[in-house]
């Protein structure tokens, strides 16, 4: 049966068991195949030949606007970051946007509570000035600030610490719960070792570190995710810090890491690791290429792609953490690809 | 020693540039003897298929027999200065100019891509240990190997402004950009060219021959080289003989350690999808196996191959007639089981014809150029 936006937003972030889930995705999901055939006519193309659909390599988001919605109706065209000049474009009209922005809501609320906290961004106020075309790194952050409150932003406009707002920060914040947010790299770089630099800990009380873009620099700078915790841990007390994937072509979906330190898919989204060459899924703890299938993609044809990323799937429906559905790992981006996402725009 | 810098600015490039002394005579014996010298220590080495390829090209049989051609053309000067612009995608293809650019007596600075494959490092580091063994080598004071980023226009232009001639190793966006870049008045460029292979089984004998020899053009280099086979056009070939063909086709390949890395792997689903968007193809089946992915169509032309972008993806189609449509973008035409006069018709179809199996073999006359010609004047 296939549901309407608002029973969407009913299920619960990890509450689908297998069967449950697979038959609320398929309809789901064979719905948007052929909603995307008739009105997106290069998808149509794509699929026309295959009697099985074919998920779409990510990297053709970047060299076609691949939509199926009229100009007219387009609400916001996202693009990802790319410093080689070719940046995906993800093309939602009003209702996808609303649907996707919900939708996140539901599943950060899982893990920050209903309460909007004070926030701090791990990033410089400049990053998300630039209105009409938005980076995903500023659409990640802008897209943040909503779940949080009394935004203060970390950086100068130079990537600097920005220490008088770091301090007054701290000062306000410190006994109460708070929301930091940032892209990897960033975090690490710009901000856990300039603090260490500058022989600066501030110890809160309590607090979540959300952290995402992707671990390529890291793993450059041999930076693991333990040593990378306990950098945190050592700066900024208790704060539990989540990891997470995600893509501009599924804004809406979110993988957050749980604290046994595994992705975890929501609802309304489906991984599977896959062999690279033939696309048939492996056997868990195999890495292989992540394919993702989201069913929030329905103003352009981004519900089943096949990534550039490396994962490996560890299980369904019984993480110790106890929420339900795959949850898995990223091992990074397959060799050579072309450089795509967040953090790898600075620096 | 050849340095390999990696810098980004020009002055300390510059520097290193004192070995090089002006040019040789064309042919002079030391040039060949140090080359054949050259060749015999590669061989011996073993590294790779592609670097024990380019040390039996340049064995001293064929350089000699590249000294009559030479001869009859009745140059007797090198040019000068050739500044070489090699491609990433074939690691090794720059080293056949270059040799033959010493061969006639140029001094030679060969900029190689930040993107190289493993084989061009490789060959330099094997090239150092020749001259390390070698150290009065006219190899030594005949070539320098720089390597910088692409976006430092000024090391381009300046190299190009010192030249006496420059060679670019294509695409077309990278000669055009460097053109802009830069305007040299005696250059040879490769530009983008595609190339495919018309194959004839008649019987169960032809397969593991036909196999065994496209391998040797489809494997090397991710299937990017322009001469590397896209597509095979099948001629007069029972389905049941093809179906041969590619099981023996995957059986082989699967003995080796795959050619093909994961990316690659991974990117064919793109690359075919691209095909479809840009190129239009029309699919009938296809087959996706680790080794290669087979692509039947329904409908060809030679152009579909301008946006095939290797990586084991191979198209194939039932030729009817041995007619193809005229491009000046298809290269070579790999041909098996055909004979003579049914060769020469797809002759006019592509700047070379060739058996099966030789597509990769260089020659000095290259992609319609005769480089000999124009390396000296």
């Amino acid at each position: 049966m296939h549901l309407t936006d608002e029973q969407l937003l009913e299920l619960p972030v990890y509450g689908l068991a297998n069967n449950e889930k697979q038959s609320f995705l398929h309809s789901q999901l064979t719905f948007l195949d052929s909603h995307h055939k008739k009105h997106c006519a290069p998808y149509q193309r794509l699929q026309q030949s295959f009697a099985d659909t074919m998920p779409l390599a990510v990297p053709l988001f970047k060299q076609f606007l691949l939509s199926s919605i009229n100009a007219d109706q387009q609400h916001r065209l996202l693009t990802s970051s790319g410093t080689s000049g070719a940046v995906s474009k993800i093309s939602l009209d009003a209702q996808t946007a609303q649907l996707q922005s919900k939708i996140l809501t539901k599943t950060l609320q899982h893990w920050l509570g209903k309460q909007r906290l004070p926030m701090l961004i791990i990033d410089a106020k400049q990053t998300i000035r630039k209105k009409t075309t938005m980076s995903a790194r500023a659409a990640g952050i802008q897209g943040m600030l909503f779940f949080g409150r009394d935004p203060h932003f970390a950086l100068n406009d130079d990537m600097t610490l920005n220490m008088p707002v770091i301090d007054a920060f701290f000062e306000k914040y410190r006994a109460t719960p708070v929301f930091m947010f940032g892209f990897t790299f960033i975090v690490w770089q710009q901000f856990i070792q300039a603090l260490t630099k500058c022989d600066k800990n501030m110890k809160f009380e309590k607090g979540v570190l959300l952290h995402g873009g992707g671990w390529k620099k890291m793993q450059q700078h041999a930076v693991s995710n333990k040593a990378f915790k306990q950098a945190v841990a050592e700066q900024l007390g208790a704060i539990n810090v989540h990891d997470y994937y995600g893509m501009v072509e599924q804004t809406g979906t979110i993988y957050i890491e749980c604290e046994h330190g595994f992705l975890h898919t929501p609802a309304w989204s489906d991984i599977s690791i896959v062999d690279a060459a033939t696309q048939q899924p492996l056997p868990t703890n195999t890495q292989g290429v992540i394919q993702v299938e989201s069913v929030l993609a329905k103003s352009y044809p981004g519900h089943r792609l096949l990534t550039e990323d490396l994962g490996t799937l560890h299980g369904e429906d019984n993480c110790q953490c106890g929420r339900l559905g795959k949850y898995f790992t990223v091992q990074g981006r397959l060799a050579k690809s072309q450089v795509r996402g967040c953090s790898d725009t600075f620096i | 020693m050849t340095p390999l810098f990696k810098h980004t600015s020009l002055q300390q490039l510059q520097g290193n540039f004192t070995q090089l002394s002006p040019q040789a005579a064309p042919f002079q014996d030391d040039t060949v003897a140090d080359i054949a010298a050259f060749s015999q220590f590669l061989l011996k080495k073993q590294q790779s298929n592609a670097i024990s390829a380019l040390g039996f090209w340049c064995r001293k049989a064929n350089i000699l027999a590249m000294k009559k051609h030479y001869m009859a053309l009745n140059h007797s000067q090198p040019r000068g200065l050739v500044f070489h612009i090699t491609p990433a995608n074939v690691d090794t293809v720059y080293f056949y100019s270059l040799l033959l650019s010493m061969l006639c007596g140029n001094c030679n600075i060969v900029r190689i891509s930040d993107r190289s494959g493993e084989q061009t490092y490789q060959l330099i580091a094997l090239l150092n240990e020749f001259l390390s063994l070698h150290p009065y080598s006219v190899l030594n004071s005949l070539c320098a190997i720089v390597s910088y980023p692409s976006n430092a226009q000024d090391i381009t232009e300046h190299f190009s402004e010192h030249c006496d001639m420059r060679i670019i190793w294509g695409g077309d966006d990278a000669i055009e950009k460097i053109n802009q870049q830069a305007n040299v008045q005696h250059q040879v460029c490769f530009p983008d060219r595609y190339s495919l292979a018309v194959i004839r089984l008649s019987t169960n004998l032809d397969v593991d021959l036909a196999v065994t020899r496209f391998i040797r053009d489809f494997n090397a280099f991710s299937q990017q080289a322009c001469s590397s086979p896209k597509a095979i056009l099948w001629y007069q070939t029972s389905l049941e003989l093809q179906q041969l063909f590619w099981q023996a086709l995957r059986l082989a390949l699967s003995k080796d350690e795959s050619q093909f890395s994961q990316t690659a792997k991974a990117n064919r689903l793109y690359h075919l999808q691209q095909l479809i968007l840009l190129a239009n193809i029309n699919i009938q089946a296809i087959d996706k196996y680790s080794e290669f992915m087979r692509c039947e169509l329904l409908t060809f032309l030679p152009d579909m191959l301008l946006h095939h972008q290797g990586d084991g993806l191979i198209l194939s189609y039932q030729l009817q007639r041995l007619e193809l449509n005229k491009t000046d973008k298809l290269q070579t035409i790999s041909c098996f089981g055909l004979n003579a006069s049914e060769q020469n018709q797809l002759a006019t179809a592509a700047i070379r014809t060739i058996a099966l199996g030789q597509a990769l073999t260089f020659d000095h006359y290259w992609d319609g150029v005769d480089l000999l010609e124009e390396l000296s004047c």
